[in-house]
């Protein structure tokens, strides 16, 4: 079967399927054959779902299109999600052994959403176990592996999802963000990764890691098909304590590519300090090319951000320390050994501790709504670096030695603690390895920002370059 | 009192080796470094926004 297909976007399958010139399940054969051939060096799935099954479901969705019953660009489109999201009646392992053969009762309403919507899936994807941490050398499935080097990293938590992505061994994905899980793996793997607003897209149904914190979000290969997901996803579900009702928004036709007049935000001393080089002109390169598009650059200050890693650490460890509790008293030695020293350090913080990373978390929201008055968007690197090498623990950016965890984390967790919209999308390449570019933006923008993102990525930064599986670049 | 990693994890039945607890009293001092001159910015207590409304959900 030719993997044509599965290197294709939803944007461009969905008007073959609906014209019926293409059949779902050939889209659906496609991505298995290439799952097939490629998860064993990859390792992007914890579980491929059984083909057979898969295909008669595809079968049922051609039938549906060619009597007329066409439910939108999703339908017929083969997806994989982060093993984070519950699936009824299927196993949903969280990444981890304690949950291995845990099988919830319910769909996520994402799930159950993306099924009205027709989309069929292919199986679960590798995360690290119960997304605490940003690598996804997963101890019980084994380490995901990054397409374009596979002795590095593909990020995380969600790497998995930015892995098969990239990898085309599935069409698209949704992954979850608490510090950075969708968007850290998406500048890693050169994907793009939406982190929407806080209570846009529904959590039920999702394991969480630190309720204030988390986020599900599209994790795709171009933009408008981040747009076609976000737009599946969304929606008030009063069965999520933080879902909001907001105002509906076509976030596909937004996509225009029009910038002009538009005001981006720099901010130099938290989002611009202590950047690998290259990553730092590669950005800056980018926000230059959004100029030329015609926006203009003005330079801000948040000077609360000098506080937003003790806030993020503070509110995710101790959400995540009463999360975990019990397995965490009754069965320690089943977590990860790094997952396991992480929930020892989690059950420190007092509740002092705690309301002063809250009272953190409204200056921040304060300073960040000022600064949007003055800009539309604010623009920084995704991550300081590029991928490292599996089983590092530490990294090194212009020669100084830094915890790889602080890293990965550190220009992300803003977005999360202030709960608005992030997308990461691809800059370039720094010794052959993606970099991303995040473009933030005010509650509830994300039509804005995924245009400004839309515009960048009709530039071509990657220069349609695909990773070739398999090489092992040292 | 200081209430150190160790101990606290102790007095909930975890165990830690010597080792580990370096380490995590190490990792515990850097963490708390980050907060270094919160005070100074603010000085008066801030709320924290949370707010007390109890939804009831028709039946």
């Amino acid at each position: 079967m030719s993997e044509v297909w599965a290197k294709k976007t939803i944007s461009e399958l969905a008007p073959l399927l609906q014209k019926r010139e293409i059949s779902p399940v050939e889209v659906t054969m496609s991505v298995f054959d290439r799952v097939q051939k490629l998860n064993d060096s990859i390792n992007a799935y914890i579980s491929i779902n059984n083909e057979e099954k898969v295909l008669e479901k595809a079968k049922k969705a051609e039938k549906e299109i060619v009597v007329g019953n066409y439910r939108g660009p999703l339908h017929g489109i083969p997806l994989a999600l982060k093993d984070i999201l519950y699936f009824i009646g299927e196993t949903v392992t969280m990444g981890s052994k304690i949950h291995e053969n845990f099988t919830p009762d319910f769909d996520a309403t994402v799930v159950a959403k993306l099924k009205e919507a027709g989309s069929l899936f292919t199986g679960k994807l590798n995360m690290h176990e119960y997304a605490y941490g940003g690598t996804t050398n997963n101890p019980h499935f084994g380490p995901c592996r990054n397409p374009w080097n596979i002795g590095r990293i593909p990020g995380g938590s969600s790497g998995g999802s930015g892995a098969a992505v990239a990898a085309d061994m599935t069409i698209a994905s949704l992954g979850t963000d608490t510090a950075g899980s969708i968007r850290i793996p998406a500048s890693i793997c050169g994907i793009v990764g939406l982190k929407p607003t806080h209570g846009l897209v529904s959590k039920y149904g999702c394991f969480p890691l630190s309720w204030s914190l988390d986020h599900i979000g599209p994790m795709t290969k171009t933009v408008q098909d981040a747009a076609i997901l976000l737009q599946a996803i969304t929606g008030y579900d009063e069965k999520d304590a933080t879902s909001v009702a907001s105002s509906p928004a076509n976030y596909v036709m937004s996509l225009t590519g029009d910038i002009k007049g538009k005001v981006i935000g720099i901010e130099e001393d938290f989002f611009f300090n202590m950047i690998d080089h290259e990553v730092d002109s590669l950005v800056k390169k980018g926000i230059r090319k959004l100029e030329d598009l015609g926006a203009r650059i003005e330079l801000v200050k948040i000077p609360s951000l000098k506080f937003a890693e003790f806030a993020e650490y503070m509110t995710f460890m101790s959400e995540s320390a009463l999360i975990h509790q019990n397995n965490f008293n009754q069965r320690p030695e089943d977590f990860g050994e790094d997952v396991r020293q992480s929930l020892r350090m989690a059950n420190n913080p007092t509740a002092i501790d705690y309301l002063q990373a809250q009272q953190i978390r409204r200056r921040l929201a304060k300073e960040f709504t000022m600064m949007f008055e003055q800009v539309d968007v604010l623009i920084a690197p995704t991550l300081p670096v590029i991928a490292s090498v599996i089983g590092e623990e530490s990294v090194f950016i212009n020669g100084q030695e830094c915890s790889q965890t602080e890293t990965l984390i550190r220009l992300t967790s803003p977005a999360n603690l202030v709960g608005i919209p992030s997308i990461s999308i691809p800059a370039g390449f720094s010794k052959g390895l993606p970099v991303g570019m995040q473009i933030m933006g005010p509650a509830f923008s994300e039509e804005l920002i995924m245009n400004f993102a839309f515009a960048f990525e009709q530039t071509n930064p990657l220069k349609g370059l695909k990773p070739v599986i398999g090489e092992l670049v040292q | 009192m200081k209430n150190t990693v160790s101990n606290l994890l102790i007095s909930m039945g975890v165990d830690v080796n010597e080792e580990e607890a370096i380490l995590l009293e190490s990792r515990w001092e850097e963490i708390q470094l980050l907060k270094k001159d919160l005070d100074q910015i603010m000085p008066n207590p801030s709320d924290i926004a949370l707010r007390n409304v109890v939804v009831f959900e028709a039946k």
